[in-house]
């Protein structure tokens, strides 16, 4: 398995396309993030220091890296399906399949080979930018831990793109439509589970809730109650990373005047779905506002990421095995 | 087995000593409404090189795939050295290897890497893929190609590269799936003498040809296949066509042929003054026919079987089975 994993790696990297596109990318976030350092330096609040209007400076490390891991995941629901959508296909049709099947290598052991090989090029696509994560611990305000966290969440979502990849390649003929099929997925987990919570809105129940209020009389308005509709939401591999990032430590009271962090942002927005309706109302300041954090959405969400991933690998290996007894309409084995 | 209903009569097939190398019982396979297998009764003996001819889409592509241990039949059983492919891919593909009609080939490696990443597939001891890789290449003459990526190399090159990645793992059953077809007379040659090599080994070869004469040479045994079924296993000697059928031969002389051959009696055609096509029962007519011939001061510079032995019993099998 290790030889075949050796020599798929050396075939995906031995063209010059495979590093053009990985200085590419690179680029491509390098200039991202510099756009939005120089973006987030100058959104900076004016306050008053020493009775002079000022700038705040406050560190731009959080914006910058939340910021970084944001693209980062946007251009890997780009590439990473591609480097498994036509693989076991691709190979059928080159007729290198059947021969690999013929040895002693189990369905198992193909999968795998196929799929760590892809993940070892993800990882390279990663790898590449640490230099700028480095730049961003350096300006301040991001902890290690918080990288860390970040950089593993990143790799299992890109795993379970790739184990997608893979079934969608070994179960439809056509390497055009697998890789159609894998698209497909990932835009049903970004895009898709957006607009499925959305519309489940429409569909979620009112309630009359009192809303007590800081000063003054307290009123009773209607809610939505979203219940179990946030689970829609939560397979969101961007909500799964914002939300599983180890949030930056501001005590409660201390007002911050520096630009926002994105994956803050999207956590506190993905964690609010999970307040019961009295807490849902956000509209006035003087609102009596949640003390507690809404328990998390990432497990969940996590969790029924893990689960495709388990089915489709589960399903491509039990695919493979031989004999084949039954083949997709047209397929030959060799 | 053989037909009842062919129409010339051919000899029982030899009756195997020892444990055939192949057996197949009632196999059968469908694709949908095709059934590319109806049936297949075969008994191959170990050691042999064994020739399966029969036409395209008679079915030999879907035997060696069932054989292979690739693809599960819908009825029968098939075993290789006493073990059931369809139960135990994995011990077959230990002793079988198996070279499809049209493969492809990692065009980003080089033909040493492609070789040693199959000697890894068939899990051969680490320090060995290295060596055989080199081994195999000397052995199909590729060693002077052994860094040249794969992809530059011409078809006669690929197959037998394709050859010993066949038998990377020093298989006792080989199985071909026309390996011919495509290869000029000399690459045809060079696959001869690798086949001829394994059967001095002591490998069981089994090779597939819609193409009857190019496997004359290099077989032992002959089974013939027609839509789906095994329709009779010969030695090559045995064939009908080459001792008691009818053959047909290009004439041809310095002068008229016609006067002789005419007063001789025997049936022919005319092609031109100088060319006939004979029609000679045996092959002692046929040297017969010459000596007489040459008695009349016929200047004879040409006289040729039509066809091969395989086609003739071939056609006469086919046209047997479809009246
Ligand atoms: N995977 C497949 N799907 C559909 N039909 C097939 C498939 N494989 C073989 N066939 C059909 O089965 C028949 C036998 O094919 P094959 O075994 O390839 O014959 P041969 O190798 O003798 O030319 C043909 O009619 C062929 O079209
Ligand atoms: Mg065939």
């Amino acid at each position: 398995m290790n030889a075949l994993i050796r020599s798929d790696l050396k075939q995906r990297t031995r063209g010059k396309r495979w590093w053009i596109l990985l200085a590419l990318w690179t680029l491509l976030l390098l200039a991202l993030l510099a756009f939005v350092r120089s973006a987030a330096v100058r959104s900076q609040q004016f306050v008053s220091i020493e009775g002079q209007l000022r700038q705040a400076r406050e560190p731009v490390g959080p914006t910058m890296f939340g910021s970084l891991m944001l693209f980062t995941l946007i251009l890997a629901c780009l590439i990473v399906p591609s480097l498994t959508s036509t693989t076991i296909n691709g190979e059928r049709e080159r007729g290198t399949f059947a021969v690999l099947q013929a040895t002693m290598l189990r369905p198992w052991e193909i999968f795998f080979a196929k799929f760590f090989s892809a993940l070892a090029t993800t990882g390279a696509f990663l790898l590449a930018t640490v230099p700028l994560t480095l730049w961003c611990l350096s300006e301040g305000g991001v902890d290690v831990t918080r990288v860390v966290v970040t950089y593993l969440i990143l790799v299992l979502l890109c795993a379970v793109l790739l184990a997608v990849g893979l079934m969608t390649s070994t179960f439809l003929r056509r390497p055009a439509l697998s890789a159609v099929a894998s698209y497909g997925v990932v835009f049903a987990l970004t895009l898709g589970s957006l607009i499925i919570f959305g519309l489940s809105l429409v569909t979620a129940p009112t309630e009359e809730v009192t809303i007590e209020v800081r000063r003054g009389p307290d009123f009773t308005t209607e809610q939505q109650v979203i219940g179990w509709r946030w689970l829609l939401l939560a397979p969101n591999p961007f909500v799964v990373l914002a939300d599983a990032a180890p949030r930056r430590e501001v005590p409660r009271d201390q007002l911050t005047f520096g630009a926002p962090d994105p994956l803050a942002a999207i956590r506190d927005g993905a964690r609010a779905i999970r307040r019961p309706p009295e807490m849902q109302f956000g509209g006035r300041a003087e609102v009596v506002g949640p003390e507690e954090e809404p328990p998390a959405v990432w497990p969940a969400g996590m969790a029924i990421e893990l689960a495709l991933a388990l089915g489709a690998g589960y399903l491509t290996i039990r695919r493979l095995r031989i004999p084949a007894h039954r083949l997709a309409p047209g397929q030959r084995v060799a | 087995m053989s037909d009842s209903s062919t129409a010339i009569t051919m000899p029982p097939p030899p009756s195997p000593d020892g444990m055939p190398a192949i057996r197949t019982e009632g196999l059968g396979r469908s694709f949908g409404s095709v059934h590319a297998l109806n049936g297949f009764d075969v008994s191959l003996p170990a050691g042999e090189v064994c020739a399966l001819v029969g036409p395209n889409g008679s079915g030999k592509t879907t035997l060696l795939l069932i054989l292979a241990g690739l693809l599960g039949p819908d009825r029968g059983t098939a075993s290789l050295g006493g073990i059931n492919p369809t139960d135990h891919p994995f011990e077959v593909h230990r002793i079988v290897g198996w070279m499809p009609d049209f493969f492809g080939t990692y065009d980003d490696l080089t033909s040493f890497e492609y070789l040693e990443l199959f000697g890894a597939a068939y899990k051969l001891p680490v320090n060995q893929r290295a060596p055989r890789a080199r081994e195999l290449l000397h052995l199909v003459g590729l060693e002077p190609l052994a860094s040249s990526p794969v992809h530059t190399l011409s078809r006669g090159q690929k197959q037998r590269l394709g050859f010993a990645r066949s038998i990377v793992h020093s298989p006792t059953i080989l199985l071909l799936d026309e390996p011919a077809s495509g290869l000029d007379p000399r690459a045809r040659i060079e696959l001869r003498d690798l086949v001829r090599r394994q059967k001095r080994d002591g490998v069981t070869v089994v090779i597939s040809s819609h193409i009857l004469t190019e496997l004359e040479e290099m077989s032992d045994i002959v089974a013939f296949v027609d839509r789906g079924t095994c329709r009779g296993v010969y030695p090559l000697a045995e064939l009908p066509s080459t001792s008691t059928m009818g053959r047909r031969y290009r004439l041809r002389a310095l002068g008229s042929v016609e006067p002789a051959l005419g007063a001789l009696g025997c049936t022919w055609e005319r092609v031109s003054d100088e060319r006939a096509v004979v029609e000679i029962a045996t092959e002692e007519a046929a040297a017969d026919l010459v000596a007489q011939l040459v008695a009349r001061s016929v200047r004879v510079v040409e006289m040729t079987p039509i066809g091969g032995g395989l086609e003739d019993a071939f056609l006469a099998m086919d046209q047997g089975g479809r009246s």
